[in-house]
């Protein structure tokens, strides 16, 4: 009868089984806290089209086809998304990478770079921003926050920066920003205009970004006004424009035309702009220089 | 200072818009959901083998049954499986991963565009892409939010959109300000949870919003954030200085009467505050009255600082 060398056989394997079980339940756990450590980061914590397609990839799903184009169709929805949200809210962000540094079942805290730009002004800013649920809903908190802009700019901003930094008012610098960023384009707009309509009298000698744009009429090239626009942030985040006319007129065409007209026209300008604005007071005074 | 925790996002006055996916992501609780999910099924597996361990015990006084045999071998077929797809997907997520950061690095110019010896076939490649491409919009929008954006959706198959307005005050993000916003025929608010002291309709009116959203939306949100602040300075003053007492305020908060009272010098000092411009959130005109001398300054930084120069005040230090 083989019944007895059967079951010490079975025996054995059975036990080498046992063995083999609780080696690869072993390593699933192991690798079960894995996965889990690295779905930590919630961007890395796959659901919906994303989760279909980590499975397709994995060979547990057929269809692979139906996966890539539905993925693809909710990608282009985050597509349309961005360039709304980037139109809307007047800034453009091309980089946001995200670690987190604690994920309990309360409390998330992550630390996160964003960088992009307004207009053409670069920025990078980094902070941690905490999520925690409490009974009255959830608490979100920016610390340890981090500026740093376009190095050309920095003097305007560096005291409005400092103290960004200090009171960790995130929301306001973006605003400040795109505010500034929208009066430098109101800037650039006009010089631009202006340069268009009267090319002979007009000359933006550091370009349409720059502050300063030259009139002079072309039969007297010594005798320069310029304007000076600048865009002054306050501390508080407050922008200011300040347009202001300076004259660059020899000595001798002073002397030659004593009246108050010329040697006054940078206090008669800020008159002018009280009462006509940017664009209109500086239109009256192109129109002077080439007296026509 | 204590943390404030905000109201709730949404009123239940409003409706419409206020029921649409939320883009503010609550990363926390969707996390928390799915780690159940992985619970569940390894407790599906554990309880089988544990089963089986039970069942083991009971027939070692007994010949080993060749049907024993079968289920320990179908339970090791099912652990090599659940092993392979776990090291895959580790793998995957790596992949993607490391796809991640390299497309992170081209936004930003810091790389050329190279390739990053793959060795999975190119259709799997293309998914990947798209997966470590989806990863990095999701992150983009989730700043968008962060950073204060107005969260636009669009409603009613363009027909409108919903625009919300955040606001902050000292590294804590506090109430949202919903606003539902017809865009044709004309572009009209129709809907918003805006408090009636703050003045929306003059705003549109001033505003180029049929242009331009941003020119309303701008100066509203100067506005909420400066009542914010305003609001959150007021509930903190209290905790800082117990001998305070609000004699007067306004729902505005832009106006503030306060008493302080020293036990010790059983004196008493009257400090007005007034916010005439509803655009900050920092006093225009300051006050302190005391025993019939008057003290009155231009500007402060924060209302707290004005407690202690009524401190200072009421010590003659002032």
């Amino acid at each position: 009868m083989t019944t007895g060398k059967m079951s010490n056989e079975n025996t054995e394997e059975a036990a080498a089984l046992q063995a083999q079980i609780e080696h690869l339940q072993a390593e699933v756990s192991a690798l079960r806290r894995q996965q889990k450590d690295d779905q930590k980061d919630v961007t890395f914590h796959f659901r919906g089209q994303m989760q279909n397609a980590m499975l397709s990839l994995c060979g547990q799903r057929q269809g692979d086809e139906k996966v890539l184009s539905m993925l693809m169709e909710e990608v282009e929805e985050l597509e349309e998304d961005l360039k709304l949200q980037t139109q809307m809210n007047g800034i453009s962000l091309t980089g946001c990478t995200t670690k987190t540094l604690q994920s309990s079942g309360r409390k998330l805290v992550q630390q996160l770079c964003v960088s992009g730009h307004c207009s053409e002004l670069l920025f990078q800013v980094e902070f941690q921003l905490s999520e925690v649920n409490e009974a009255s809903g959830c608490v979100r908190t920016i610390s340890e926050l981090n500026v740093v802009i376009d190095a050309g700019e920095m003097q305007n901003f560096s005291s409005f920066l400092s103290g960004v930094e200090e009171s960790r008012d995130l929301l306001l610098f973006f605003r400040t920003l795109r505010s500034f960023s929208d009066r430098c384009d109101d800037r650039r707009r006009t010089f631009q205009h202006f340069q268009e309509k009267y090319p002979a009298v007009v000359s933006l000698p550091a370009g349409c970004r720059s502050e300063v744009m030259h009139l002079s009429h072309p039969e007297l090239p010594g005798c320069v006004l310029l304007v000076h626009w600048s865009v002054h942030v306050s501390r508080e985040g407050g922008v200011s424009p300040k347009v202001e006319l300076l004259t660059k007129i020899p000595e001798r065409a002073l002397q030659l035309f004593p009246s108050q007209a010329v040697g006054g026209a940078a206090e008669a300008f800020q008159s002018l702009l009280r009462i006509l604005g940017a664009e209109a007071a500086l239109e009256a005074v192109i129109m002077a220089v080439s007296l026509s | 200072m204590t943390l404030q925790p905000p109201k709730s996002n949404t009123s239940a006055t409003t409706s419409g818009c206020f029921h649409l996916k939320q883009r503010n992501v609550h990363y926390s609780t969707q996390h928390k959901y799915s780690q159940n999910m992985e619970v569940a099924t390894t407790k599906g597996v554990l309880s089988h083998l544990s089963r089986l361990e039970v069942q083991k015990r009971s027939l070692k006084s007994q010949p080993q049954q060749p049907g024993g045999v079968k289920a320990l071998r179908a339970t090791v077929e099912a652990l090599l499986t659940q092993r392979d797809q776990l090291r895959a997907e580790i793998q995957t997520h790596k992949n993607i991963k490391k796809l991640r950061v390299s497309m992170d690095k081209q936004c930003t110019n810091e790389e050329e565009e190279t390739e990053e010896g793959m060795d999975e076939d190119s259709e799997n490649s293309n998914l990947l892409r798209l997966m470590a491409r989806h990863t990095q919009l999701k992150d983009l929008l989730h700043a968008h939010n962060v950073v204060g954006g107005y969260n636009v959706v669009k409603t009613r198959q363009g027909k409108g959109v919903c625009v919300s307005v955040a606001t902050f005050y000292e590294g804590v993000y506090l109430n949202t300000y919903n606003l539902e916003i017809d865009v044709k025929p004309t572009v009209r608010i129709s809907r918003h949870n805006v408090p009636p002291f703050i003045p929306l309709n003059n705003l549109a009116e001033q505003s180029n919003m049929q242009t331009d959203l941003r020119t309303l939306l701008d100066p509203l949100s100067q506005h909420l954030n400066a009542f914010a602040g305003r609001q959150q300075q007021f509930k903190f003053v209290k905790e800082l200085h117990k001998s305070v007492e609000v004699m007067e305020s306004n729902v505005l908060c832009s106006l503030l009467v306060l008493k302080f009272t020293v036990p010790r010098e059983k004196t008493a000092v009257l400090c007005s505050l007034d916010y005439t411009d509803c655009t900050r959130s920092l006093p225009t005109r300051v006050h302190f009255e005391s025993d019939g001398r008057i003290c009155l300054v231009q500007k402060f930084p924060r209302l707290y600082i004005t407690c202690h120069l009524a401190d200072a005040f009421i010590k003659r230090d002032l």
